[in-house]
């Protein structure tokens, strides 16, 4: 996936809480893509047939643009850590709504999704819910670096940026340690 | 590559953590191959690793190959190797694969057939691991080489073992059976003779190996098999049979050694010995005749903590019926030193024939004496039980106050429903006589329908056996709703006043989701002029979801629910009120009144009555702020709302909220309390605020704070305590990152009456989750949890129980200290729900899973000395 150098895109994000609307609309077109890719892996497919992932980000990414002038997003890090949750909630309700339908013999008694998200076939459903509860309870900046680098695979560059403009080794410390930290909880979490 | 390369045996587990988390960060592959003693013991968190691996993984695939629905070939070295999962019919070397048994980070087991024995084998592939130095294939390969020179009918015969094709595997006669974990996890615990006579088998086992010079090194339960026929077979390495978790693909554990079997000089580094042997032994018959380990603990350093202090529980405190003998035979193999255990297998061997054959008799008197001398030994807990009664008199004259020893406290376990298919989702009222009426989704015909079944004061069930069906109508019938696995339950029934309850639903018999209400009547039966599969109260287009129901104090109910017959105003919120007689209320709308609905979306209504024939209502909205705001309405007994615009704002500030539960003031009003997360902080924290029949807040206008905390969200659940404040509880992850439960209660004024942060109503060892409040009566609260503090997660047996605890007015634990267990059957359980029975006494049901392929609906009641039932 292509990404411009995302110094332009912390930088749009500051020209567009600043009140310049072109920028706003080059954040959407940059960040559809990331969040389109991100959500799909999370929908299950009975899910993805009822609904269009595209109007799931769209919904989200105006929900969010639109507050973004009222909150003090401090980076671009906080912000999508923001647009992350609204997103994971839609797609919650999305896959809660699709789940009442009878269409599967299989039944979990979560009453969750009873099709798997892409995400849930690879590592599991009970480890996919656990890495969320753990993930909710890391301190914010921690969670940031920790979605930014291993969900959005951002390199460290582009997480230094995103986390405030600190340096590339502070990023990447940050995200190890926030690796090691979500480690211990999940470990020791049953 | 990975930067676990070169650790080898100096590797601390701190370092390998730390190296770990490296490449992990650095998406670089991790070498999860830990065969090694030490390096089993090394990396505590890999768990958490691993998870946080895949799914770093996960996200990295799909970026390089773009949007894909199905999982792509992972890396080699990540945990789901599937590319390297050899086919049916396919060879290697001279056999030939038939299927695969079993999987986990070791590598994969598969059923194949040796041509030149003519015989089906267990062939065991090491997994493919690029960067593993050869020296390491050699070890493995001269072990098994070694254990193959041992003979005997209780150990596992290893035909060969070689290197082929870059991979290394030991092939060795399949044994069908299942091991003495997985036997554990299904029938639960067993008897005293059974076990001495594995026990001593298992000692001649392991004699072959020593007499051989060799030792096990990983004695333990997962790695003991019973064939068919009940041959008792010792394994190696750890992993030839998984558990099933480890089949679905992802090993959590597999391949790493059981800390909780390891003596306590292995903990420390050691090589494995015949003592150690002797240990392993011990714990594995200490697990076999109770499901425990004698040391248990959630974190390697609180195990090594626990060893030095010789933190083990006695058996007999767990199984006090099992014979003194084969007590202290176990006892001795568990012996922290290792010159204090039996000196050799044999030794062992002997004192267990002569449990079996020759027991002498020992006097009752003689027997009760050294127990209860043990016991004051250990704990001091017979001390307690004498001297406790004086001292309570003497407290009481003082005081005036009971003095808060613990209760005995009587435990019934009911089998509500286990009838083959899924039962789900129990819900629980009291019936007014003191018994209770459950009801619950029920698959036993195939699609979801509704049966329910009322109990008595002693947990006896009233009607049909099995539960009375309520509703089989085709399609599914689904009872309240639950966000995810994290939040608590929700109630669809409320009692009728006559023995009886009323139950709503959402039902998928048409084409959507509709709300259908019926009542049941003391017998069992519907009343006339209810119709027989429910009465549809909302019929809409669209979905209607997430039923909750509250009397509406004139003999009658009112429900609302979640919309969605507008597509363009997303979901909504909606009500409806129906008398006893199963008639809608004059005046109100058919299909529902509209309580909200504004833009965006309203979920997961809550209801209290009003006092006045209406009901106040909150919601979680969206409207405005896209991570959530509790909003409140008032609707009266005509139908009508009472506060103007939308509603009024129990909390619109930025930031989420969540889980709104609402219990009705004494005076018209409400009570609100919900998880929040303020904007920018860490902390998360409870909140509650309270409304007047007017809608205006009254505990300030950002209402009051009851808890807070410092990682994850506490979820609260909330009771009235009948005096116009509120009974909360939440998990709190302060203290203890697994979980503890606290309660607190509100008052009218929003005042903390139990301290200002809460009492902790538990915070045993490991997690406690999904507390649930009831009242009791007379102020006080019955608490009750799902508690998993028997259990480690290394290896990943995962197992459960349901614990319950009374707390009096002031919040004071009156049963024991952390909560008395009211299901201690292998397996897991879910979603406990209570009611008080009688004072003293609380029923309880929760979801369980003890059969290991069904969910059934199990209960217990529970009932405190000088308590009415028993």
């Amino acid at each position: 996936m292509d990404r411009e150098p995302l110094e332009s895109t912390a930088a749009l994000l500051k020209r567009y809480v600043e009140g310049d609307e072109r920028a706003g609309e080059r954040l959407f077109s940059r960040y559809t893509p990331m969040l389109r890719h991100w959500a799909h892996g999370r929908l299950p497919s009975v899910a993805r047939d009822m609904m269009d992932t595209d109007d799931l980000v769209q919904d989200t990414l105006k929900s969010a643009l639109g507050r973004i002038r009222q909150f003090e997003y401090r980076h671009e890090g906080a912000f999508l850590s923001y647009v992350r949750r609204i997103l994971m909630n839609k797609v919650r309700d999305c896959a809660r709504q699709a789940a009442r339908r009878p269409t599967r013999v299989e039944l979990d008694e979560h009453h969750a999704a009873t099709a798997q998200t892409p995400l849930e076939m690879a590592i599991g459903r009970e480890d996919a819910e656990r890495y969320e509860a753990a993930l909710a309870r890391l301190p914010k900046r921690r969670r940031e670096a920790l979605v930014l680098r291993v969900e959005f695979q951002y390199s460290y560059a582009e997480l230094a940026a995103a986390l405030g403009g600190i340096s590339v080794n502070a990023a990447r410390l940050r995200a190890k340690r926030a690796v090691m930290q979500l480690a211990e909880i999940l470990s020791v979490e049953p | 590559m990975s930067s676990l390369e070169g650790l080898g045996s100096d590797g601390t587990p701190e370092r390998v953590d730390d190296a770990i988390a490296d490449a992990i960060t650095d998406g670089l592959p991790v070498d999860w191959t830990a065969e090694g003693p030490l390096e089993r013991a090394a990396a505590p968190h890999a768990n958490g690793y691993r998870i946080i691996a895949a799914v770093a993984d996960f996200h990295r695939r799909g970026r390089d190959r773009g949007l894909q629905a199905g999982a792509a070939p992972p890396s080699p070295g990540s945990p789901a190797s599937d590319a390297a999962i050899l086919p049916p019919g396919s060879t290697w070397g001279h056999l030939r694969i038939q299927r695969l048994l079993a999987t986990g980070s070791f590598g994969h087991v598969y059923l194949a057939y040796d041509a030149s024995l003519d015989h089906d084998v267990a062939l065991k592939l090491r997994r493919i691991s690029p960067g593993v130095p050869e020296a390491d294939d050699e070890r493995y390969l001269d072990e098994a080489r070694s254990l193959a020179r041992v003979k005997h009918p209780n150990v596992l015969v290893i035909h060969g073992a070689t290197r082929h094709g870059g991979r290394v595997g030991i092939w060795t006669e399949f044994i069908e059976g299942e091991t003495l974990e997985e036997a554990l996890q299904a029938k639960g615990p067993i008897g005293a003779t059974e076990a001495a006579l594995i026990g001593a088998d298992l000692c001649r086992a392991l004699a072959a190996v020593h007499a051989r010079d060799l030792v096990h090194g990983d004695v333990k339960t997962a790695n003991v098999m019973r064939a068919r026929g009940g041959r008792v077979v010792l394994m190696d390495f750890g992993s030839v049979r998984e558990s099933p978790e480890a089949a679905r693909g992802i090993a959590q554990s597999g391949g790493q050694g059981t800390p909780l079997a390891m003596p306590p000089e292995r903990l420390h580094g050691e090589r494995p010995t015949r003592a150690g042997d002797v240990y392993g032994l011990g714990v594995l018959l200490y697990r076999v005749v109770s499901g425990r380990y004698p040391i248990e603990a959630d974190s390697f350093d609180e195990l090594r903590e626990r060893h030095a202090r010789h933190a083990t529980t006695h058996l007999t405190d767990v199984r006090p019926d099992l014979p003194a003998p084969l007590v202290a035979i176990v006892e001795r193999a568990l012996a922290p030193r290792p010159e204090d255990r039996f000196r050799s297998m044999g030794a062992m061997e002997r004192a267990l024939d002569g449990f079996l054959t020759g027991r002498r008799r020992v006097p009752p008197s003689v027997l009760a004496a050294a127990a209860a001398l043990t016991v004051v030994g250990v704990g001091g807990i017979a001390l307690r039980d004498r001297v406790a009664p004086v001292l309570a008199t003497a407290w009481e004259r003082l005081t005036g106050r009971p003095v808060p020893i613990a209760l005995p406290v009587g435990v019934s376990e009911i089998a509500v429903c286990a009838i083959a298919g899924h039962q789900l989702n129990p819900m629980i009222t009291p019936d007014g006589h003191q018994g209770a009426i459950v009801v619950w989704e029920d698959r036993r015909n195939g699609a979801s329908d509704l049966y329910a079944q009322r109990l008595d004061h002693q947990g006896l069930p009233l009607w049909e056996p099995g539960g009375t069906p309520v509703c089989t109508a085709p399609g599914d019938q689904v009872l309240g709703s639950r966000m995810s696995f994290n939040m608590p339950p929700m109630s669809s029934m409320v009692p009728d006043g006559h023995g009886g309850a009323f139950i709503v639903w959402s039902d998928l018999r048409g084409r959507d989701f509709d709300i259908y209400l019926l009542r049941v009547s003391a017998q069992g039966t519907i009343p006339p002029r209810w119709p027989r599969d429910g009465l549809r109260v909302c019929g809409a287009a669209g979905d209607q979801l997430d039923p909750m129901m509250t009397s509406d104090g004139e003999g009658g109910v009112i429900l609302c629910w979640r919309d969605a017959r507008d597509p363009a105003r997303l979901l909504d919120i909606y009500a409806a009120r129906v008398t006893g007689d199963g008639t809608p209320a004059a005046g109100w709308p058919v299909d529902g009144a509209t309580v909200c609905s504004s833009d965006g979306d309203q979920q997961m209504p809550v209801v209290a009555s009003d006092g006045s024939g209406g009901a106040i209502i909150a919601w979680y909205d969206f409207a405005t702020d896209p991570l959530g705001d509790i909003v409140a309405q008032r609707i009266g007994g005509d139908g009508r709302l009472r506060w103007r615009g939308p509603g009024a704002a129990i909390c619109r500030e930025p930031g989420g909220q969540r889980a709104p539960i609402i219990v009705p003031d004494a005076a018209g009003g409400a009570i609100v309390v919900w998880g929040d997360d303020p904007r920018g902080g860490d902390a998360r924290r409870i909140r509650a605020q309270r409304v007047d029949s007017l809608g205006r807040a009254l505990w300030g206008d950002s209402g009051v704070t009851v808890a807070t905390g410092r990682g994850g969200m506490p979820l609260p659940t909330m009771t009235t305590d009948d005096a116009g404040g509120g009974l909360i509880t939440w998990v709190g992850y302060d203290a203890d990152p697994r979980g503890d439960i606290y309660a607190q209660r509100l008052d009218a004024r929003g005042r903390a009456r139990w301290g200002r942060r809460g009492r902790a109503v538990c915070a045993a060892g490991g997690a406690q989750q999904f507390p649930f409040v009831t009242a009791d009566g007379r102020r006080g609260a019955y608490v009750g949890w799902v508690d998993r503090r028997r259990d480690l997660r290394v290896p990943a047996n995962p197992g459960s129980e349901i614990y319950i605890q009374h707390l009096d007015s002031t919040g004071t634990r009156l049963w024991a200290d952390q909560g008395v267990s009211a299901c201690r059957a292998t397996g897991e359980r879910f979603y406990p729900s209570l009611v008080s029975s009688g004072y003293g006494c609380a029923t309880a049901v929760w979801v369980d899973r003890r059969s290991g392929s069904y969910s059934d609906v199990f209960g217990a009641l529970l009932s405190q000395a000088g308590a009415l039932a028993h």
